[in-house]
């Protein structure tokens, strides 16, 4: 499967994805991005309940409980939710590379 | 005094709508409830700074549903209904930031367009649908609109005039009754392409 489709991310869609690497609901995403960003990106719920949705359409994230009590549905990354997140990482990284001795000897 | 305050409002745009909320808010009239119709409820208050948003959507299940309502209640956005108005959701944050959003990125306020754009067509079929089978059917001919008079455009001045007139309030009604129907249907395509429009436009403004 072709990964590439998928990139380059939002930060909204890289925030949540980095997220659930460890398995919760939408508004436990919101507070792991706020303090994975030390409170600099605050990702809001319409936004959140939208990318959650297009992400399980894409089967990046998977269902993994619901809660019809509390409201609640929990998710996680999944297996294809995994390559993407490591190969969006790579490229970042990859162009984080390729810039440092460029961009340092600018400055 | 009346502690509870009904009334009509149609708008040319969310934010408006928004922004009349928040103005209402201010003057001490918190919103309850709004119909199908268009009817907004409002309960007395102590006047309160308060920010509203509106968000359309439709959900497969009531699970769906109550998840999302409570992910914006979690977030600090109480629902004003536990359900939608035309699939219209309405949020209200007693935050004073004025620019306190329920999207925090360009692409998910698009979108919300889209979703307003993609409701008001569909809410157009019932309405269509009635009308579009009398036209079939016959049952509605827009030739017979006009002024029937026999040999009316042939006459002479004065008679011309005093069988025009005398026609005219006829084919006024008639004009009434058969174009009727169309109007919310224009005012729904018109909608339609505003909010449509205006989804692309955000589109295109993404620079790179």
């Amino acid at each position: 499967m072709n990964l590439n489709k998928f990139l380059p991310m939002t930060e909204t869609t890289y925030y949540i994805l980095i997220s659930l690497l460890e398995p919760l609901h939408g508004y436990g995403i919101m507070l792991r991005v706020q303090s994975l960003s030390s409170g600099s990106v605050a990702i809001a719920p319409g936004t959140m309940y939208g990318a959650l949705e297009n992400l399980k359409k894409h089967n990046l994230i998977d269902l993994v409980d619901e809660d019809h009590e509390k409201r609640r549905k929990v998710y996680a990354i999944s297996d294809l939710g995994r390559k993407v997140l490591y190969q969006e990482y790579k490229r970042m990284q990859n162009l984080v590379n390729i810039s440092t001795p460029v961009l340092e000897k600018e400055s | 005094m009346e502690n509870q305050f009904t009334t009509f409002r149609y708008f040319w745009s969310i934010s408006s709508e928004e922004t009349w909320l928040e103005q209402m808010a201010l003057r001490g009239w918190r919103l309850k409830q709004v119909s199908r119709f268009g009817a907004y409820t409002f309960d007395k208050t102590a006047p309160e700074k308060r920010v509203y948003k509106i968000d359309y959507r439709t959900f497969r299940s009531p699970l769906d549903q109550a998840e999302y309502l409570k992910l914006f209640d979690d977030s600090g956005w109480q629902p004003v209904m536990d359900q939608g108005t035309n699939g219209a959701y309405y949020f209200s944050s007693a935050c004073e930031d004025a620019s306190h959003d329920i999207f925090s990125d360009d692409e998910s306020r698009a979108h919300r367009n889209l979703r307003y754009a993609n409701l008001m067509l569909f809410s157009l079929i019932p309405a269509f649908l009635p009308l579009f089978i009398l036209y079939i059917t016959g049952s509605i001919q827009f030739t017979n609109v006009g002024y029937q008079t026999p040999g009316l455009w042939e006459t002479s001045s004065l008679e011309f005039i005093a069988k025009f007139l005398f026609e005219t309030p006829f084919v006024v009604v008639r004009a009434a009754i058969y174009f009727l129907p169309l109007i919310p249907i224009v005012f729904g395509l018109f909608f339609y392409l505003r909010y449509y429009m205006l989804y692309r436009q955000a589109k295109k403004q993404q620079v790179f």
